[in-house]
């Protein structure tokens, strides 16, 4: 059952941060999602399929040649803080 | 014919032998899109400096006569697929100000061609969606009736062709967003083959999904407009190198074709118009000796719980780039690193793409993944076999495009079990990688267009498009008032 504990620690893994208040809401949609998503419960999985599906064939892939890759300042120019050719971002440890 | 009712072949004729300028064709949309767009708001971006310096290139290669299919032909493209130094939104305020240093390779493709891109189009936010009504920017509207939606997500690609604000669009398909929209709005849409056009700079949603593809007049318009797009890229390890010729099935015979109608696509749920409408399509069909053969998908059953699934999961892993750091909306408030991008996604995301990562990240959670993903991969591998069963014995099959026609602006909106859905006759298509193409086939009391959907076997896309152009042939199709 989805409950405010289970929302936080999705919410945490998710990366996204949801305020208290909000969090009943999420539980109720996500809640009626989730229910017809267990429509599912139904099927068992048997062994006469593939399950790794046909994936990427090794010979689909390019070279691994070095080539030239973007320009370091046009790929700053969208951050929105960088300094001497570096994203900026705030200090990880105290 | 007004100018806006031609099409490529058209115009290219016109343009080549010089009775218009790619410059002066250009100026005509831009001013169509002033004048007509504020009603429709399809775009999110229009480009006039950048089109009509394009123009101007194109009328050079013109005038030197090396011109090529799309060349000085104005089209709009998806606000999900990159262009280089035009603003890329996905329709996000998480992207509000992204700038993308690339072309797509679909983009690369079509400029190197020297097309004009007009602007950039509205669409559901991160393409989750199929009503645009969850951009961050502004409502589409359907311009048969601006009180109802265009459909999505590819809803601006759609409802700027049926307002003619654009020769031809781009889309892109994760579960139906190029074919649903294009049926809500009368007009043409190709899914193509998973891995027939590179999805390199098409802003990443559910990967094993996600298929870039042209919305445009006709079947034929459609086709031309793939030769150019697709093949082989090696930046993207999943395109095919398969080549196709998307126009070479375009006079195909009709005699002595199987179509498939599989009967779960035509029961419950499905509009009664609808199911009218399609049936005497393929009725039209029999009568130019197609020979129709009723099959079975029960797989059907599990294809929204499947599609849902396999896109939230993909969705959650691949959203996971928008931190606030290298590129895009940054929130101003947070002290610590962690704060940073917790909070730039809450206020980045909108609720149905939070929705849709909390989902994914569920169903990949450690106790879940078996519940959930594992049996996913594993319905996805049903519904491949289903496929494959049928089209061993049959050429095409038929079904509608969406269960009802475009709904009232406001209505479903706020219900995402009731919009998800929605979307039982397109996602089976993407799960298997097949190619599908959308055309309008009636239009149901309140004049609202009714679309069908084309699905062929994978890399068999230019059967699909012949198929839907001799139905186009005999249809007479009726125009928006706007």
């Amino acid at each position: 059952m989805l409950n405010t504990d289970l929302i936080s620690y999705l919410a945490n893994l998710s990366k996204i941060e949801v305020e208290d208040a909000d969090k009943e809401k999420l539980v109720s949609e996500m809640s009626a999602i989730v229910e017809l998503m267990d429509a599912m419960n139904e099927v068992t999985i048997e062994d006469d399929l593939n399950l790794n599906g046909e994936g990427i064939s090794l010979s689909n892939l390019r070279e691994d040649e070095v080539v030239e890759s973007f320009n370091r300042e046009l790929v700053l120019a969208n951050a929105s803080h960088k300094k001497d050719g570096f994203f900026v971002v705030p200090k990880i440890m105290e | 014919m007004a100018l806006c009712d031609m099409g490529i072949l058209e115009l290219r004729q016109m343009l080549d032998s010089k009775e218009i300028s790619s410059v002066e064709l250009t100026q005509y949309y831009l001013d169509r899109i002033r004048e007509l767009d504020s009603k429709v708001e399809s775009y999110i971006t229009v480009c006039d400096e950048e089109a009509i310096l394009a123009a101007k290139r194109a009328d050079e290669i013109i005038a030197s006569g090396n011109t090529k299919m799309l060349t000085g032909i104005p089209i709009g493209v998806k606000d999900n697929i990159c262009t280089k130094d035009i603003l890329t939104t996905c329709a996000s305020k998480m992207l509000y100000n992204f700038i993308p240093p690339y072309n797509a390779t679909a983009i690369e493709k079509i400029k190197s061609q020297d097309a004009v891109i007009l602007g950039k189009l509205n669409m559901d936010e991160f393409a989750m969606g199929g009503s645009t009504q969850t951009s961050y920017y502004k409502k589409t509207k359907n311009p048969y009736d601006i009180t109802r939606v265009p459909g999505g997500s590819s809803g601006g690609s759609a409802a700027a062709m049926a307002a003619k604000l654009a020769v031809v669009t781009l889309g892109s398909d994760t579960g139906g967003s190029i074919r649903q929209p294009a049926a809500f709005c009368g007009v043409t849409g190709m899914k193509p083959s998973y891995g027939a056009v590179s999805r390199y700079g098409l802003v990443a949603f559910g990967s094993s999904l996600d298929q870039i593809g042209p919305l445009a007049k006709s079947s034929k318009e459609c086709a031309e407009v793939l030769n150019v797009i697709s093949g082989r890229d090696i930046h993207d390890g999943t395109s095919s190198r398969k080549q196709i010729d998307f126009t070479s099935e375009l006079d195909c015979e009709i005699k002595g074709l199987k179509i498939a109608l599989p009967k779960e696509f035509f029961g419950e749920g499905i509009d009664e118009e609808i199911r009218q409408a399609v049936l005497a399509a393929v009725k039209k069909y029999e009568k130019m000796g197609a020979e129709i053969v009723e099959v079975s998908m029960p797989s059907l059953k599990y294809a929204i719980q499947t599609y849902y699934l396999l896109s939230s999961a993909e969705a959650s892993s691949n959203l996971s780039r928008y931190d606030g750091i290298k590129f895009g909306y940054c929130t101003p408030k947070a002290k610590t690193y962690e704060e940073r991008i917790m909070r730039t996604r809450k206020e980045g995301f909108g609720d149905e793409v939070k929705r849709r990562i909390l989902l994914g990240t569920y169903a990949l959670s450690s106790g879940y993944y078996d519940a959930y993903y594992k049996k996913a991969l594993y319905l996805r591998e049903k519904i491949k076999a289903e496929y494959a069963k049928i089209f061993e014995s049959c050429d095409v099959m038929i079904t509608p495009t969406a269960p009802t026609t475009a709904y009232k602006i406001g209505d479903s909106y706020n219900d995402p079990v009731k919009m998800y859905l929605a979307d039982i006759c397109t996602v089976t298509v993407n799960i298997a990688g097949l190619p599908a193409v959308n055309t309008t086939c009636g239009y149901d009391k309140d004049n609202m267009p009714i679309g069908m959907s084309i699905v062929g076997k994978a890399f068999d896309d230019a059967k699909v498009l012949g198929v839907a152009d001799a139905f186009e042939k005999n249809f007479m199709s009726v125009d928006p008032s706007l």
